[in-house]
């Protein structure tokens, strides 16, 4: 079963698209979610979470990659839950990789402003595209997936240092970037 | 309102290019291992022309000394015990006694009708102790042994070919109450799905190989295909490659899988 296939059962309205599509991709999900939660039965919530929305976005929706369509929403429906719980006071489960990133923010900034959500994804794309492979790849686990780094240390046979230096100078760079993309500060 | 903070940057990566989420998925990434044979290749050249040097010295010493005559008693160098296929190994990760728990980027190799099972750094100990690696900790799963039968380990001499055993971790197949579903179609879509991702054509080891304690399943690769293989080695991923173990073995990948017609080696009995 490919994804193209279980679009199109989707778009039929057959439940099994929505089984092949947690089959293919619940694992992943939840490895995404937990890392982000730090709660396996959170987890499982978002990945439920997110068939659902599959389920109700398709149709109308047709992405062109189901994986990168179904782990945004996980990702988006974990972040929600994160802010939700922050709200509540109930944890902070990404304040270590929001304070890395930290680190990337223009220093010129100024009270009041605020950038896109969408406008800053798409310069953070632009910055990633013109850096190398391996460096984007490490970027993108961390702060997308939000791996350990000792995970990605593993992924590519690594020290843990090395990856720790690596994504230190992307987000130097990205610092910079931001600066020169002339995001208002 | 405050300004853009390290947390909305961290929810704008949200939004970037679903190219590079999907790239950062299924890449490729070069294994340590490949890059230290790599290393290991250019340092052995480096050394044979150091040899080569001081053996030129010698003779030329041996030539002057002897007025240029050879000496009559020049001694025959013995051959080397050591057979073309055997792999250069740090003995200090050599065991005799294979006490195996589980699985990563060990090797095994055979010199003089026995084997060796060798781990590197950051060897982990077993499956389910993904956060603490120990260096040097033999580590060889009876999963993987009982993979292929009593199959598992083969090595006959004057190896012809290479290949890898690989055990790949299934990240819980769920079915949609949260139960792991064993189902043939379950699987089915897991191998399929690998051997898609991977672009390879992997050959399973089969149904039965699939280790529902340790959400296992295996597969043999060639050293072709194990370079092109995505190395997702990490902690809950649908898969990973969490062990490599180079077989060496002669005749072909079909005969291996079936493991007929080679001479059995039992790794927890075998002296160094």
């Amino acid at each position: 079963m490919n994804d193209y296939e279980i679009i199109r059962l989707l778009f039929e309205r057959d439940n099994d698209g929505i089984k092949y599509a947690s089959e293919l991709y619940s694992g992943r999900m939840q490895r995404m979610a937990e890392n982000m939660l730090g709660s396996k039965e959170d987890a499982k919530e978002c990945v439920n979470d997110a068939l659902m929305r599959v389920w109700e976005t398709i149709p109308p929706n047709q992405p062109d990659n189901l994986y990168a369509y179904i782990m945004t929403l996980c990702r988006n429906i974990a972040y929600n839950m994160i802010d939700w719980k922050n709200a509540k006071k109930r944890s902070a489960e990404i304040v270590p990789l929001t304070n890395e990133l930290e680190m990337c923010v223009p220093d010129k900034l100024t009270q009041g402003d605020m950038v896109d959500e969408y406008a800053l994804g798409e310069i953070i794309s632009e910055f990633l595209e013109g850096i190398p492979k391996e460096k984007r790849i490490m970027f993108v686990r961390r702060y997308w997936y939000s791996d350990d780094v000792a995970d990605i240390a593993k992924r590519f046979g690594c020290s843990k240092g090395r990856v720790n230096v690596t994504l230190h100078r992307v987000r130097k760079d990205l610092k910079k970037y931001l600066e020169e993309a002339g995001v208002k500060v | 309102m405050s300004g853009i903070k390290g947390k909305d940057i961290y929810k704008a990566m949200g939004n970037i290019n679903k190219r590079l989420v999907v790239e950062a998925e299924e890449t490729n990434v070069k294994k340590k291992s490949i890059r230290l044979s790599e290393r290991l290749l250019d340092n052995l050249a480096c050394v044979a022309i150091v040899c080569l040097l001081v053996l030129t010295v010698c003779i030329v010493q041996v030539v002057i000394r002897n007025g240029g005559n050879r000496h009559k008693d020049t001694p025959v160098n013995e051959p080397s015990s050591t057979s073309q296929n055997d792999i250069i190994v740090d003995e200090t990760y050599i065991y005799e006694d294979a006490t195996v728990v589980s699985t990563e980027c060990e090797y095994v190799y055979s010199k003089d009708n026995k084997v060796y099972i060798v781990s590197k750094e950051g060897s982990y100990v077993s499956a389910d102790s993904w956060d603490a690696p120990k260096s040097g900790e033999i580590v060889f799963s009876d999963d993987l042994l009982n993979a292929f039968g009593n199959n598992a380990i083969i090595t006959p001499e004057n190896s012809k070919d290479v290949a890898y055993l690989v055990e790949i971790h299934v990240y819980d197949v769920l079915d949609n109450a949260g139960n792991k579903q064993l189902t043939d179609d379950g699987l089915e879509a897991e191998y399929e799905r690998v051997n898609r991702m991977s672009k390879l054509d992997i050959k399973w080891a089969g149904k039965p190989s699939y280790n529902i304690e340790s959400n296992c399943m295996y597969g043999v690769l060639t050293v072709e295909q194990m370079r092109e293989y995505p190395t997702e080695a990490g902690r809950g991923y649908v898969f990973g490659l969490i062990s490599k173990t180079e077989l060496k073995y002669e005749g072909n990948i079909d005969e291996l899988l079936y493991g007929k017609d080679y001479s059995v080696v039992n790794v927890n009995s075998q002296d160094k």
